[in-house]
């Protein structure tokens, strides 16, 4: 592991040139971490953590990661509690001289229902003190099904940009060309190990894979994870109508307001030709200020969001289907080579 | 006070009440309870009202039994004003023992303010012993406490000294009685005895009255008791011949003149002076003028909206347009307008030469109608009284073709239209039975009046009045059917030509109601077709929120009457259709007008209820309640009870057909006993139950039990007709909860137990797989029927799900991306612009959907960006709703309903969730 260079040299280059962040590059170790913490309290909870590591030029590398206890996102007293641990925790690291800069935070999923506005929320306070941080969301579902499913995700510039401007209306994501695709970035994540690490890999690792009978492969389960999806799909689809809803109660409602000012239009252009006739100044023909409050349009992150989980799942769906898929065309190819 | 004027036209003596003989007491049963009321309540309104209605009950005729009605309401009047002034003195008798001047004092003032009262009444300047005591008494009290001097307390001193003072001013006027009757003391129970004697020779003067009447008689034919005391009615004691045109005109005005400012009591007699008129007037214009004004005058006696017309008002009403009719035909040249005359006639035009007098027959018969209903409406329809007024029918359908003649004759095809309705609304409800007799009663009746002597008409002619015949006349006016009333034999015809009578000239309203009526007429003729074909055609269900009211009771009864067609017809779903609007609210009653509902959360103010009151149908025209909840109730259950099995088989939820029967479901499944069934309900809920099992022989004989299927006609029709339905949802709810259950059925056990024939059976089943209901195929070699169970997986039910959410949220979509550009931006550059941009994004979309492929409902959404699709869709969809349903909505709900069960060609396996999701987007 190259010397560290000192924090304020780093700091001062970070500031002086704006790199895109290209990949994230995650020790072994933090990953086996993040997976132990994740599946032991996998189920109801979100578990979060810490991660710790360097910003290099274009990489982002994690070396370290510490979990937060319990669920530090969801009961509000306990923040400051949490705070608390985080700052202790990072003052305990410092003193052991270990890695002690934080890059992000990891956090638990399934599949992609990650993507709410309480992530969006914390990815701001984090960039207020963190221009680079990453989030790497661990997906237990994933898990299960025998694959690793990490991913380093950040938001996009753009997206930060509107967000930070206030409410998202149409227009807004309109004007910045704004797509519910662009909301997240997702970053490449590589896996670095120690020389140590990889040669105890080898030396543990079972002699040859390819050799090995492993019938487990051929599996065609993936009813279960269909099923999972479709119901999250189902759930997600229920949330989208009801956000159409309030979208076309917004409709209503502003028809209903253009067509009372329209009413108010026509009668004061009424009232003020009877003024003229009389000798009178005219009113202003514009409805006075505060009388018609322009309605309150809907925040579309929620849809946004919602589109981006019914994206992954869909994504999930597929990956799953393509593989049972390919796995059954290879079987037929065996059978009619038998 | 309504009597005044009565009381004046009669004798001054105060004691009249025993004059009355033992046959008037018969006569005024009625009149004599209303009196007891009057006396026991003091001078209440109600009690004055009730005596008002009482007289005018009685006085609407002439001469004799009318004076002694008018001495009957004279005695009430009397008798009330003593009873107070009595009631007065026993408290001044009261207050004197416990020696209270104050009171005595104020209540010294009420006796003579009373007694004044009573002197108006009774018209006479005398006073009643009662108060002659009274003043005795009092003045002998006062000496008593003068001499006395009690202890008294300061006000009571001061009352004293006043009494002192004012009566011995009072005294003054009455000494000479009240020395008549220091001298003959008598009791108030002896004062009986006096007044008969006095009474007495009143009734030898009254004769001596008649005698002299007898001796000039020749001079003075219709002279009256009552009527000769009235000063101003010089005209009558007029020899006829005498009587010039001026005069009647004169007379004719001031009566007209009066309209609208004097009490009934006025037109009461107006009307008198009016029919005397009709006799002595000097031609045809001017009798026509005169039997208008007796129309407006007896239509001015009551307030439409408060109570009908007295029938004997009424037939004099319909004897009068009888005359003016007649005059009208004789006398062709003139013609009734709508505009008041500008000028008023001073002479009796040429005869022959046009002219124009000023009526309306249309609205008079129109009124006379109103009344006619309202009436009925105010009677008790189980009485015989309700029967009586039911045959007047012919009198005014008589008269309405009389009417309509006319105004044919003389083109004036608005009236004749609302004419032509009029008569049409009296026979639309009539089904051929009813019609045959009720025609049957006109002949009768028209025969009966033909071969009747000219009593009726003599009646209201004053010339040639005769005592006993006139008296008869007052009790009922026997209207005369004219001879040339004829009424044809076949009700369809004559429906038919009245309604386009009304299409040809009537306004949108009358259209519509004409229209209204021969649907109904239609219907209850088991004309189901004809009668839904010229409803839709009408297109009236799409615009009945605008309808009045009244007219929508009728749509409402229409489409009742349409819903009781197709369910004789054996068409259940079509009458479930018309029903369910009806029994959806709850509130059946209100919707047809046959009875106020009390609702339990919402009060009605005094104007709506009054305003429902005026809507009621009147009784003889009501669709029987019951029937219509066992109809509605039944083929809501053929229709209910193999939905609910379906959806027990299969955990989807449908949607519910029918949420009345849904609702007393739930009402008699949380009863924890229940008994023998007992109302229609009962019945059809119990009915329910068994059909549930499949047990179609006791549901059938549930429904069966009911008694309302004797109203119908073809109750045998009609009970097959149910108990076929009955075998065939039997049938088909068996198979679809118990189907499952089994892996082969026999056709044959299947035939045997819903006694089916086989072909039967074979179809019904059929007819469930194709519809997805029942996974099975026909195993013909062994007469079986092979269930195949298979249930869906899992992921199939959530993939349906899913699907039927997709499309829900595409129509969604469509539907807000119409609105925000077409309704919303109407700004023509501003939406291209935009709509380009959509455009744009749906490109992207279409690529998206590429590449997600096989996931539900992606791949359509993409491809709606375009505009021309769009609207394409949108278009189809207005064109589709009006024709495709037919629905009866009621109260503006006519919104077509789809019924079509299209099932979409993707989702064939999954069945039953690929209907929903159609279903879904409407």
């Amino acid at each position: 592991m190259a010397a560290p260079p000192s924090f304020a040299a780093m700091a001062a280059r970070e500031q002086q040139k704006k790199a895109p962040l290209e990949k994230v590059q995650v020790e072994g170790q933090v990953i086996l971490k993040i997976a132990q913490h994740c599946s032991q309290n996998e189920g109801a909870t979100i578990s979060t953590g810490q991660l710790l590591g360097l910003d290099v030029g274009g990489t982002l590398e994690v070396t370290d990661c510490f979990p937060y206890p319990g669920n530090s996102g969801e009961e509000h007293e306990e923040v400051g509690e949490g705070e608390s641990y985080q700052l202790e925790m990072m003052r305990c690291l410092r003193e052991t001289n270990a890695d002690n800069n934080t890059v992000g935070w990891y956090q638990s999923t399934i599949s992609g229902s990650f993507q709410v506005v309480e992530i969006i929320e914390t990815f701001v306070s984090y960039m207020e003190s963190l221009e680079r941080c990453v989030c790497i969301v661990y997906d237990t579902t994933a898990a299960l099904g025998g694959a690793l499913g990490l991913k380093a995700i950040r938001l996009s510039e753009q997206f930060v940009e509107a967000y930070r401007e206030g409410s998202l209306t149409i227009e807004k994501i309109r004007a910045k060309g704004l797509s519910w695709r662009d909301v997240f970035v997702e970053i490449p994540v590589a896996v670095h190990n120690s020389p140590m690490a990889a040669a105890l890999a080898a030396e543990v690792a079972p002699p040859s894979e390819v050799t090995a009978l492993d019938y487990e492969r051929l599996n065609l389960g993936v009813a279960q994870l269909l099923e999972k999806n479709l119901e999250y799909l189902n759930d997600c689809l229920d949330d989208v109508m009801v956000e159409q809803g309030k979208l076309s109660m917004y409709q209503q409602q502003q028809r209903r307001q253009l067509q009372a000012v329209a009413q108010f239009k026509v009668q004061r252009r009424q009232e003020n030709m009877a003024r003229r006739a009389a000798g009178e100044e005219p009113l202003p023909e514009d409805p006075p200020e505060g009388m018609f409050k322009p309605v309150a349009e809907p925040n579309q992150l929620d849809n946004m969001l919602l589109s981006n989980q019914m994206a992954s799942y869909c994504q999930h769906i597929n990956s799953a289907t393509q593989q049972a898929l390919s796995k059954l065309t290879l079987m037929e190819g065996l059978q009619k080579g038998l | 006070m309504a009597s005044k004027f009565w009381a004046a036209s009669s004798s001054e003596e105060e004691s009249e009440e025993e004059v009355t003989t033992s046959e008037e007491e018969t006569s005024s049963d009625e009149g004599s309870s209303s009196d007891s009321d009057s006396s026991s309540s003091s001078s209440s309104s109600s009690s004055g009202s009730s005596r008002k209605k009482g007289a005018s009950r009685f006085l609407m005729g002439s001469s004799d039994s009318e004076s002694e009605d008018e001495r009957r309401v004279v005695r009430s009047a009397k008798d009330k004003a003593y009873d107070e002034l009595r009631a007065t003195c026993n408290e001044i008798k009261n207050k004197m023992h416990i020696n209270d001047w104050a009171a005595i004092q104020t209540l010294f003032d009420k006796l003579n303010k009373q007694l004044e009262r009573t002197q108006k009444v009774t018209q006479s300047l005398g006073v009643p012993r009662a108060y002659v005591r009274m003043l005795c008494e009092l003045e002998d009290f006062l000496n008593k406490t003068l001499a006395e001097k009690p202890k008294l307390s300061p006000t009571n001193t001061r009352a004293l000294t006043r009494m002192k003072q004012t009566l011995r001013k009072h005294n003054a006027a009455y000494t000479e009685q009240m020395r008549l009757f220091r001298e003959n003391p008598v009791s108030e129970t002896e004062e009986e005895a006096p007044s008969s004697s006095e009474s007495e020779s009143e009734e030898s003067g009254s004769e001596r009255e008649l005698n002299t009447e007898e001796e000039e008689e020749a001079k003075f034919k219709s002279v009256r008791t009552g009527v000769v005391q009235r000063p101003k009615d010089k005209l009558l004691t007029m020899d006829p011949k005498e009587i010039t045109y001026e005069m009647v005109q004169k007379k004719l005005q001031e009566i007209a003149m009066a309209r609208g400012k004097t009490t009934r009591i006025d037109r009461q007699e107006q009307i008198e002076m009016l029919t005397y008129l009709s006799g002595v007037t000097k031609g045809p214009v001017q009798k026509l003028e005169v039997l208008i004004n007796v129309i407006t005058v007896t239509f001015d006696m009551n307030q439409p909206t408060q109570n009908a017309m007295t029938v004997p008002n009424w037939n004099r009403c319909a004897q009068t347009m009888f005359d003016i009719m007649v005059l009208l035909d004789e006398n062709r040249h003139i013609t009734l307008t709508d505009t008041p005359p500008e000028e008023e006639r001073i002479e009796e035009p040429e005869a022959g030469t046009p002219t124009q007098v000023w009526g309306n027959l249309g609205a008079f018969l129109e009124r006379l109608d109103d009344e006619w209903n309202g009436s009925l409406k105010a009677l008790d329809p189980h009485a015989n009284e309700y029967m009586e007024r039911l045959k007047d029918e012919a009198v005014l359908l008589a008269l309405a073709q009389k009417v309509s003649d006319y105004l044919q004759a003389h083109n004036e095809l608005d009236k004749l239209a609302g004419v032509a309705l009029k008569r049409i609304q009296h026979f639309y409800y009539k089904t051929d039975v009813v019609y045959a007799a009720m025609r049957k009663l006109a002949l009768q009746r028209q025969q009966d009046s033909a071969e009747a002597p000219e009593a009726p008409t003599a009646a209201l002619d004053a010339e040639v009045v005769d005592g006993e015949e006139a008296e008869g006349a007052t009790e009922l006016i026997v209207v005369k059917i004219p001879h040339d009333f004829n009424i044809p034999e076949s009700c369809a015809e004559l429906v038919e030509q009245l309604a386009r009578v009304v299409y040809a000239h009537g306004n949108d309203n009358q259209k519509g109601q004409a229209m209204l009526c021969t649907v109904y007429f239609r219907c209850i003729r088991d004309d189901f077709y004809g009668a839904r074909d010229t409803l839709l055609m009408s297109r009236i269900q799409e615009q009945t929120g605008q309808l009045d009211a009244k007219m929508q009771v009728l749509y409402n009864r229409t489409i009742a009457q349409l819903g009781l067609s197709a369910f004789r017809a054996g068409l259940i779903f079509e009458c479930h259709q018309c029903l369910m609007d009806l029994y959806g609210t709850g509130r059946v009653k209100e919707l047809l007008a046959q009875g106020i509902q009390q609702h339990r959360f919402q009060e009605k103010t005094p104007e709506q209820e009054a305003a429902e009151r005026r809507r009621q149908v009147p009784f003889h025209m009501h669709i029987n309640l019951e029937l219509l909840e066992s109809t509605y109730l039944i083929s809501a259950m053929l229709l209910e009870v193999p939905a609910m099995a379906s959806s027990q088989s299969t955990d989807v939820r449908k949607r519910v057909i029918s949420k009345p029967l849904r609702r007393l479901m739930d009402n008699y499944e949380r009863q924890s006993f229940t008994g023998p069934p007992e109302n229609v309900r009962d019945h059809v809920m119990a009915a329910v139950r068994s059909l549930a099992t499949g047990d179609w022989r006791r549901a059938y004989s549930y429904v069966t039990a009911l008694s309302c299927w004797s109203l119908l006609p073809q109750k045998e029709a009609v009970l097959g007709m149910l108990r076929n339905k009955l075998q065939e949802e039997g049938l088909r709810t068996y198979l679809l909860a118990y189907g499952r259950f089994y892996s082969s059925l026999s056709i044959a056990q299947l035939c045997d137990m819903f006694e089916l024939p086989e072909r039967k059976v074979h179809a019904v089943v059929s007819r469930l797989i194709a519809d997805d209901g029942l996974p099975a195929s026909h195993d013909q070699p062994t007469g079986t029927i092979v269930v195949h169970h298979v249930e869906p997986t899992r992921l199939q039910t959530l993939a349906g799900t899913f699907s039927d959410k997709a499309s829900l949220l595409v129509d969604l979509n469509e539907r807000a991306l119409a609105m925000r550009t077409g309704a919303l931006h109407t700004d023509d550059d501003d939406g291209d612009g935009r709509r380009g941009h959509d455009g744009a994004q749906g490109g992207r979309r279409t690529r998206l959907g590429g590449r997600l492929g096989g996931v539900g409902g992606f791949g359509g959404r993409g491809g709606r960006g375009g505009r021309g699709g769009r609207f394409g869709d949108r278009e189809r969809g207005s064109g589709f709703m009006p024709a495709e349903g037919f629905a009866g909505g009621v109260f503006g709900r006519g919104r077509g309903r789809r019924t079509s069960m299209q099932r979409d060609s993707n989702f064939t396996e999954l069945g039953q969730f690929g209907g929903s999701a159609r279903r879904g987007r409407t």
